[in-house]
């Protein structure tokens, strides 16, 4: 695999086909975890790891799990890392994992999870593997520390827990309802941003290809020609 | 077919792959289970932990043998008289959402052995309570007030009955009634085993 693969499945795990602002997936644990910025970013870390580690195992079996059992497989490698990171927040990250509830074990039946795995991990080696689950990783994170922080922001007058010097909030923003507006509002935004970025590389791409080509590199496929 | 078929067919390859995964997977969870296990005395520190955020308190267990634990709000399963004068009384309270229950712990405030308001109170378990969440710190901030230290000083209890105003969160009328009768067992726990009226403060009964 090229570099240039690399990068692209980083850019399209991240910008291109993030899971939750382009793809909308894993949506109830964004809608219900995001309502401070330090939660969005427990759960996107705690899935990042996730998705790592079952992307990994998953491309790493893919030619010895059968076709026929290979959901069944992948969801018993999926509850088995949930299972490991379940254990490891109880133990060491106690108020993250109170706060979390029973969004951490639902991550089991996480789409992004499965999704990545079905699509991608069993189909490609270890190491493009790896890179897919850090990105959508990533992604998710992203995506759910944003919402968090314009929640928390709005709805509690505070950032990253610490209070603001001012006591103005709106109490809507940390409700369910508020969850969904700040979700569309987020989905709306980024895919209008990407869309203008898509043009703008579209129209570069296209007035690079209109023009002449440079003189050196016109010679080094010459050469090229000339040695096959 | 023949056995010697049945072993080389897709079913029995399916089989065999699965079970090496679940048996894979169980060894690495009960070894992780056993490297990673939190104690029961580690988990009451936590809650220790979060009812006295400022100070370091130490906690002496009141014995509940011979005790009644049970009453009508619902059933206390531990108590402890604190360093600082304070009773804190692990309880459950009854009558949830879908008849579920609430467990807490409840921080009492005590002095000349009568129960005087409420320090705090922590959420720690619960059965069938789906809205628990609404529970949050503003809600339970409301057991500390100078009205709910009024009922504490005195001889009612929260109330749980249709029709009241306080104490309840719109929506978790029911979760809110576990959680009411959480902090109420506690409170009669203390009222009529504890602190009671031959001056028996000290918690030994």
């Amino acid at each position: 695999m090229k570099k240039n693969d690399y990068k692209k499945i980083c850019f399209d795990g991240i910008v291109a086909n993030n899971p939750t602002l382009r793809l909308v997936l894993g949506t109830c644990a964004t809608l219900a975890l995001t309502t401070s910025a330090m939660n969005g970013i427990g759960m996107g870390l705690a899935v990042t790891v996730i998705l790592l580690c079952s992307n990994v195992l998953v491309s790493l079996l893919r030619k010895i799990i059968p076709n026929e059992v290979r959901i069944p497989a992948f969801v018993l490698i999926i509850a088995t890392f949930v299972t490991v990171v379940r254990m490891v927040l109880y133990a060491y990250l106690p108020d993250l994992y109170d706060s979390m509830g029973v969004f951490l074990p639902l991550i089991v039946v996480n789409c992004i999870i499965l999704g990545r795995a079905e699509s991608f991990a069993s189909k490609n080696n270890v190491p493009a593997a790896a890179m897919d689950g850090v990105a959508n990783g990533i992604g998710f994170t992203l995506a759910l520390t944003l919402m968090g922080i314009i929640r928390e922001f709005l709805g509690n007058a505070s950032f990253f827990g610490i209070a603001l010097p001012w006591d103005f909030k709106i109490e809507f923003f940390t409700s369910s309802a508020g969850a969904f507006f700040v979700y569309g509002m987020c989905i709306a935004l980024f895919n209008f941003a990407y869309s203008k970025i898509e043009i703008a590389l579209s129209h570069r791409r296209a007035h690079r290809r209109a023009l002449p080509k440079d003189p050196a590199e016109m010679r080094e496929e010459a050469l090229v020609r000339e040695e096959k | 077919m023949k056995l010697k078929d049945f072993f080389r067919s897709i079913t029995f390859r399916c089989i065999v792959v699965l079970a090496s995964i679940a048996l894979l997977s169980g060894a690495i969870l009960s070894l992780l289970n056993d490297i990673l296990y939190v104690s029961d005395a580690e988990v009451f520190q936590r809650t220790i932990n979060k009812i006295y955020t400022d100070e370091e308190v130490g906690a002496e267990a009141i014995d509940l043998t011979g005790l009644d634990t049970e009453n009508d709000y619902g059933s206390v399963k531990n108590a402890y008289a604190m360093d600082n004068g304070q009773y804190l009384v692990e309880a459950t309270g009854k009558d949830g959402y879908k008849g579920g229950t609430v467990t807490a712990y409840t921080a009492f405030l005590a002095e000349d052995g009568a129960l005087t308001g409420i320090y705090k109170v922590v959420i720690t378990d619960n059965v069938s309570q789906s809205f628990i969440s609404k529970m949050d710190s503003k809600y339970l901030a409301g057991y500390t007030t100078a009205e709910a230290s009024a009922i504490v000083g005195g001889t009612e209890y929260f109330p749980t009955v249709p029709g009241r105003t306080d104490y309840i969160v719109t929506g978790a009328t029911k979760v809110s009634d576990a959680t009411n009768n959480a902090v109420n067992a506690a409170m009669c726990f203390l009222r009529t085993q504890v602190l009671t009226a031959d001056g028996n403060t000290d918690g030994e009964a």
